[in-house]
């Protein structure tokens, strides 16, 4: 198993089927594809980001590997197994460890239960523990885990009484209490105040420290990604346009996308008020890009300012710029 | 053109009083892009309401005015805000999906927000609504569009564009970028200045984001537990805070040149604004706190340029603040 990464997926494609399909009309069925041909592993105890902008299919990734979406076409294999060939107790013993975390912390505990009932259901679920008391103790542990100091003052409270951040550290706290060996976080700051953002990144840090654990770690800031993660992985409307180390994707991003994105970045100092923006930036119109999804050649092209004549008619494939480092953009093809 | 002046503004709740503004006094002038940066809860949407005169029912203005061109905007009766809203404010609110009405094509809702404000001639706000699409980096062919047919960043640009649409002097955004991702931020941020540098409209813009912000506004102020606490000149807050709160908000904005053994964050969580007021919103959570702080308000102290004033009792100690805050260790030990 030491050797064996947590996670693998080979060429994993998500459809998502839309309305109704008229074939008697001659019309195509109507259709997103989501995501096309990611493949990538990541192993224990390693955080890889994967960046992009609404749309390009992050969430979709995120769902699969968590088992809660099933893929159109391609491989899967988490914990080596695939979870679509699992059933009943092997399922449940699977999702025990795999736990995901989701974007808006105030929905992912039930309104109605205190905040260690919230935290001992899953216990009760995977009958972890059979006493009482243990439960409470254990709970106590993992919120101290999860960087809530006064465990004792929140236990008895209820969600709507806790601040994001601490509901956000709570959901934490549920999840590592199964002790997970791959975690899913699904843009876990994004709705959290700028202030404690970074406190719930460093927590993050710790558990997959503490637990050996594997991270995926989805986002569309793609600073917040490059400081959290040791492998950058961006997406652009389904398609993988580069994957490195996150160190080498930040100095000498290759794909003009990535490029993009870092500049899309806020700085707090930059030149002038008013000048800012008004750098060489393109102001595109992305009206109907959907429609031209299934198109050949490199989707990015309606956007790239570094768009050749043959971006149109050849679909750019993932090819090394670097160490452990690839981009899929024809200007690198040649090397 | 906008005044704040001593504004006091409650909640009723069922756990009571709910002091959500708590003594604002700020100016805006006329073709100032001011920026109002302050976590959840810290009162700056309430803020924007009562500059609109459109507080909550269970909203009590407990002392203090909102002036626009010297009308006090919280006495207005309902005929007469309708007169100023849109023409004069408009507003720009933060869920762009459920703003537009589905049904309708947006050339018609621009069209009905014109016919309801005062326009005459369809033809001729359709053909302005193309031109500031345009402007904006949309094209005109939109407007025969229903609102499902564009994305989320594609919609909020179209309220930018609504919002302009009647000319008004000063346009209020409530959290005009959140919940859009970072390159679609941008694009609206640049809407928003672009359309705006070229009538010379007042901006009035709220959000939580420090960098957003300080892609458009020439002012900022940073507000805290009901109160500003630090306001004046963009660059020389970013370059020169004088108040620990705007100090430790720029150390944890998360960009380009932090490391992973950088990130920092305010102890403890924002204040809830129930019970005791006395002394310094921020010293629960202040690194620099001292007894003093817990009793007395702070009053404002200029700092060395003009317009830049911060609301700390050390504030004339800000060099040292300075320096002491750009050590990572000093957020990390403070009090919880």
């Amino acid at each position: 198993m030491a050797d064996q990464p947590i996670l693998k997926l080979n060429r994993l494609t998500k459809i998502y089927h839309q309305g109704w399909h008229l074939p008697w009309l001659g019309l195509p069925a109507p259709r997103v594809v989501a995501l096309e041909d990611v493949s990538f592993s990541l192993p224990a105890g390693k955080i890889l980001g994967v960046v992009g902008e609404s749309g390009s299919g992050k969430s979709t990734l995120g769902e699969i590997v968590a088992g809660l979406l099933r893929p159109s076409r391609g491989d899967l294999s988490c914990l080596g197994q695939d979870p679509r060939t699992l059933r009943g107790e092997s399922l449940r013993a699977w999702r025990r460890r795999v736990q995901i975390i989701f974007q808006n912390p105030y929905s992912a505990l039930n309104p109605r239960m205190s905040i260690q009932r919230n935290l001992a259901e899953p216990l009760r679920i995977h009958r972890i523990v059979p006493k009482r008391q243990q439960e409470r103790q254990l709970t106590i542990n993992a919120l101290v885990e999860a960087g809530l100091p006064q465990p004792d003052e929140l236990l008895d409270r209820f969600p709507n009484q806790l601040s994001g951040g601490q509901l956000q550290r709570v959901t934490l706290a549920r999840s590592l209490l199964l002790r997970p060996r791959l975690l899913v976080a699904d843009e876990p700051v994004s709705m959290l105040d700028v202030s404690v953002r970074a406190a719930f990144l460093s927590q993050l840090q710790k558990a997959r420290n503490t637990y050996d654990l594997a991270i995926l770690y989805i986002s569309h800031n793609l600073a917040e990604v490059a400081i959290s993660a040791d492998r950058v992985l961006v997406l652009y409307r389904g398609r993988m346009v580069e994957l490195g180390p996150a160190g080498s994707v930040l100095r000498t991003p290759m794909h003009p996308y990535t490029r993009e994105l870092l500049r899309a970045v806020p700085r707090l100092y930059q030149s002038q008020p008013g000048e800012q923006h008004d750098e060489r930036q393109k102001l595109e119109d992305d009206s109907a890009l959907h429609m031209k999804t299934e198109s050949r050649g490199c989707l990015y092209r309606w956007n790239c300012p570094e768009v050749k004549q043959e971006c149109g008619s050849v679909l750019p494939e993932l090819r090394p710029v670097g160490e452990d480092h690839l981009a899929a953009c024809l200007n690198f093809s040649g090397r | 053109m906008l005044e704040f002046n001593n504004l006091r503004v409650s909640y009723l709740t069922p756990r009571g009083r709910l002091r959500a503004v708590n003594g604002v006094s700020l100016k805006v002038k006329q073709g100032q892009r001011l920026g109002l940066v302050g976590e959840s809860g810290c009162g700056k949407s309430t803020l924007a309401k009562a500059a609109l005169g459109l507080l909550d029912e269970n909203a009590m203005v407990e002392d203090g005015r909102v002036l626009f061109k010297g009308r006090d905007l919280l006495s207005l009766s309902a005929t007469m805000r309708r007169k100023i809203l849109w023409q004069e404010i408009a507003y720009v609110p933060q869920a762009s999906l459920n703003v537009f009405n589905p049904v309708y094509k947006l050339g018609w809702q621009f069209w009905e927000a014109g016919r309801l404000h005062g326009a005459e001639d369809k033809e001729l706000l359709l053909k302005k609504a193309g031109r500031l699409l345009a402007e904006i980096g949309l094209s005109p062919s939109h407007l025969k569009s229903h609102p499902h047919q564009l994305s989320g960043g594609m919609l909020q640009r179209m309220l930018v564009a609504m919002a302009f649409i009647l000319d008004p002097h000063l346009i209020v955004g409530d959290e005009p970028t959140t919940a859009l991702d970072v390159v679609t931020q941008r694009k609206v941020m640049s809407a928003f200045s672009r359309a705006a540098a070229k009538r010379d409209t007042t901006l009035l813009l709220i959000s939580h984001d420090l960098g957003s912000l300080s892609l458009v506004c020439d002012w900022l102020a940073v507000m805290y537990a009901g109160r500003i606490v630090e306001k004046g000149p963009w660059t020389q807050v970013l370059t020169a805070p004088l108040h620990p709160y705007t100090m430790g908000l720029m150390s944890c904005v998360v960009d380009m040149s932090s490391k992973g053994d950088s990130l920092r964050h305010i102890p403890g969580s924002p204040p809830t604004n129930h019970g005791n007021l006395r002394g310094c919103g921020f010293e629960p959570r202040c690194p620099f706190a001292i007894e003093f702080c817990r009793q007395n308000s702070p009053p404002g102290i200029p700092g060395e340029s003009e317009g830049h004033i911060s609301y700390c009792h050390l504030a004339g100690e800000a060099s040292r603040l300075r320096e002491a805050a750009a050590s990572k260790d000093l957020w990390l030990t403070s009090r919880s």
